[in-house]
């Protein structure tokens, strides 16, 4: 297995224990408004992932592989996946600010998704024109 | 990834180049090993660029390392059959 398929699996764990630790309790008590100590979860989040690169590191005894082309284009496609979940998950974000008159939260995610959209137009007509 | 319409012979090759390992392989063509073992089983179809350096480390013709055989690649056919419907 390459280090960045392991490197996959330890964010795929990292992230199911950051989803137990901070989503379930909300998901559970069907309050989105609770303080849930976001930035500990976040640091927790990235000490385990450092500690669990260490230790991989220090198991594996040899020294990461760059990325080549195939690791590219798995991340690309995979991307592309995170792309739809994160824009449909801003978009539910959105109506349901709307729906809840919380108009800053929804100009702010409508804006979000404005952005990210021109951002990706802007760079995709720079890459025809230049060639990849 | 599927099996693409491209097969190889680097296994071959690397038996009869002194049994140069897929590690040594990658090195040389700047890919991982994993990749040229992706590539060797027709599970990855490298880059043209990538194809032409591996072919390059051997020192043969492109086409005695990656053979393409049309009649297996089904969205090729596919294509073509919808392209010849179009000109009617």
């Amino acid at each position: 297995m390459s280090f960045k398929e392991i490197n996959s699996w330890l964010v795929l764990a990292a992230i199911a224990w950051l989803f137990a630790d901070f989503g379930w309790p909300l998901f559970e008590a069907r309050n989105l408004d609770a303080d849930q100590n976001m930035i500990g979860s976040v640091i927790a989040f990235t000490i385990i992932l450092v500690v669990a690169h260490i230790v991989v590191g220090v198991i594996r005894r040899r020294p990461a592989e760059e990325e080549d082309e195939r690791d590219r284009q798995i991340e690309l496609r995979a991307e592309r996946i995170g792309g739809f979940a994160l824009g449909a998950v801003v978009l539910s974000g959105m109506f349901y600010a709307l729906h809840t008159d919380n108009f800053a939260a929804a100009n702010f995610l409508f804006l979000a998704l404005v952005f990210s959209e021109i951002a990706k137009r802007v760079w995709q007509v720079f890459l025809y024109r230049r060639g990849v | 990834m599927g099996k693409t319409p491209i097969t190889n012979r680097i296994r071959v090759l690397r038996a009869e180049h002194g049994d140069i390992s897929q590690g040594d392989l990658a090195a040389q063509i700047g890919m991982t090993r994993q990749t040229v073992a992706a590539i060797e089983k027709g599970k990855y179809a490298p880059s043209l660029e990538a194809a032409f350096r591996i072919a390059a480390v051997f020192a043969v013709p492109f086409d005695q390392v990656f053979q393409y055989e049309p009649g297996a690649d089904a969205a090729f056919l596919k294509l073509r059959r919808s392209a010849v419907k179009k000109d009617g």
